[in-house]
């Protein structure tokens, strides 16, 4: 190398001795001492055994599922098509009319699937059921479906 | 090398040297997948080739930035001087594969653009520990693809050596961005020891390879020239100089090569025009001073290039008195005609 090159190589070569050695140090300083939580653990749902109601569109199947006596409920929802929003919540509204401030909250949907959400009823749901899916973003609704 | 801009034609030795890289970088991805694969099996496609991408890129840079230092200080690293630039662009192409499947893995599912979202979705600029690393790597990678796309010898033309140089000792720049880049990425989430020893190490071995080169190098020219006599410096004596061989002087600003050829004595500028390799650490090949670099030649008498090429250095005036040899510090302009000292049978 020239002169000026050398001089700048030089230059450069100070500057990392100077200040990456106390850089490095401060980063290795920083990292924290808990581990991060990479996981999220989601209990098994046990599915109970009897569709009591079903009805579906071409977007979504919706199963009301429960036990032989009636005590526990589990909404079955099986997404057939991607969400056209990010994400959005079910209701679950007895009767035939909806108001998010009255209605239950089943559960949230995102992608394509199959969720399992249970519902707070103890006793047989009786008709009308209303499912509704409701865009909270945009504070619409999407779809619903009638028992 | 290439009087014409046009594609310089793969030689066997650049074919054998390229094949080792890509053997060497497709043995280093299978290896690191499968041992990843045996303690993690879950690890998927992506995860393997981020990873395996991003550590081999990082590999490839500590050899290349140990190669300079290497050579000044054992000429037996020569050969893998001559094709480092291929190391380079490989190192690159490497690092790329990273940098875009990182980017379509991290922010390709966004409702905004994926380059956008690296500029804008972490801004804690403030906090070293949730830093945005991500800023570094791309930083890092602009400065390897600005390297890459003007590592051509068209380029060192058009650019000029030195300005084509002090573009590539921006690689010094990318090697700092990367190690922070790791640094302040990966290793505050993964905490793993192992790689934060392996990078301390990576950076103190190129540290001391560097500083080892430069005491080599300031040993030589700190050597004092007390000797003087109408205006010219003492270099040796004629028996210090091997045939067809150089030795090196440091005239107070700039370093010589004293050559011995036929019995004569010749001095041109230390400095090829190529990329600055020592032409004095060269040897004289079918009358030609040969850089041990890339295997530039000059002619001995006046520091040009042979025709076709249009190289050429400055040339020294020497002089002997007994069986020592002197120099005049002060250069003749580059390519000017001098006639060799011829060696008398006295001085020999």
């Amino acid at each position: 190398m020239e002169r000026t090159l050398r001089k700048r190589h030089r230059q450069i070569w100070y500057a990392i001795v100077m200040i990456v050695p106390p850089l490095l140090l401060l980063s290795w300083l920083v990292i924290p001492d808990t581990a991060p939580v990479k996981e999220i653990r989601i209990a098994p749902v046990t599915v109970l055994p009897e569709i009591v109601y079903a009805g579906g569109t071409e977007n979504f199947q919706a199963n009301l599922r429960s036990n032989a006596d009636r005590t526990i409920w589990q909404l079955e929802w099986i997404n057939k098509k991607v969400l056209a929003v990010p994400s959005a919540v079910i209701y679950k509204s007895n009767g035939n009319t909806f108001d998010p401030a009255a209605a239950q909250i089943a559960g949230r949907i995102e992608t394509k699937g199959r969720y399992y959400f249970p519902l707070q009823d103890t006793t047989a749901i009786r008709r009308p059921v209303k499912l509704i899916v409701y865009d909270f973003i945009h504070e619409r609704v999407i779809d619903s479906i009638n028992f | 090398m290439s009087v014409a801009y046009t594609a310089i034609g793969w030689n066997r030795q650049k074919k054998i040297y390229d094949s080792i890289i890509a053997f060497s970088c497709v043995t280093y991805i299978v290896l690191f997948a499968g041992v990843t694969l045996l303690f993690n099996p879950e690890a998927t496609f992506e995860t393997l080739l981020i990873r395996s991408t991003s550590t081999l890129a990082l590999l490839l840079l500590h050899i290349i930035l140990a190669i300079g230092p290497a050579c000044r200080l054992n000429k037996r690293f020569l050969p893998l001087l001559y094709n480092r630039r291929h190391l380079g662009v490989t190192m690159f192409l490497v690092a790329s594969i990273h940098g875009i499947f990182s980017m379509i893995q991290f922010h390709g599912l966004g409702n905004v653009n994926i380059l956008v979202s690296v500029l804008i979705s972490n801004t804690s600029f403030q906090s070293l520990h949730a830093f945005p690393f991500q800023l570094l790597g791309l930083a890092a990678l602009l400065i390897l693809f600005m390297m890459a796309a003007t590592s051509h010898d068209f380029w060192l033309h058009n650019l000029s050596p030195r300005v084509w140089k002090k573009l590539h000792m921006l690689v010094y720049l990318a090697w700092v961005l990367i190690l922070l880049h790791v640094m302040l990425g990966v290793v505050q989430l993964e905490r793993n020891p192992v790689m934060v020893l392996m990078l301390f190490a990576g950076f103190v071995f190129i540290t001391v390879l560097h500083l080892l080169a430069a005491a080599k190098e300031n040993r030589t020219d700190n050597l004092k020239n007390v000797a003087e006599k109408d205006g010219f410096l003492y270099v040796c004596k004629v028996q210090d100089i091997a045939e067809n061989r150089a030795k090196i002087f440091f005239t107070g600003k700039e370093r010589v090569a004293v050559y011995r050829y036929e019995d004569a004595l010749y001095a041109i500028h230390n400095v090829c025009k190529h990329q600055g390799g020592p032409l004095g650490e060269g040897i004289i090949k079918d009358g030609c001073i040969t850089c041990p670099w890339h295997g530039y030649q000059y002619l001995p008498q006046n520091g040009q290039s042979p025709p076709p090429f249009r190289e050429k250095v400055s040339t020294y005036e020497l002089k002997l008195i007994g069986d020592t040899v002197w120099i005049n510090p002060v250069p003749f302009p580059e390519g000017t005609s001098q006639a060799g000292v011829k060696i008398t049978d006295h001085a020999r």
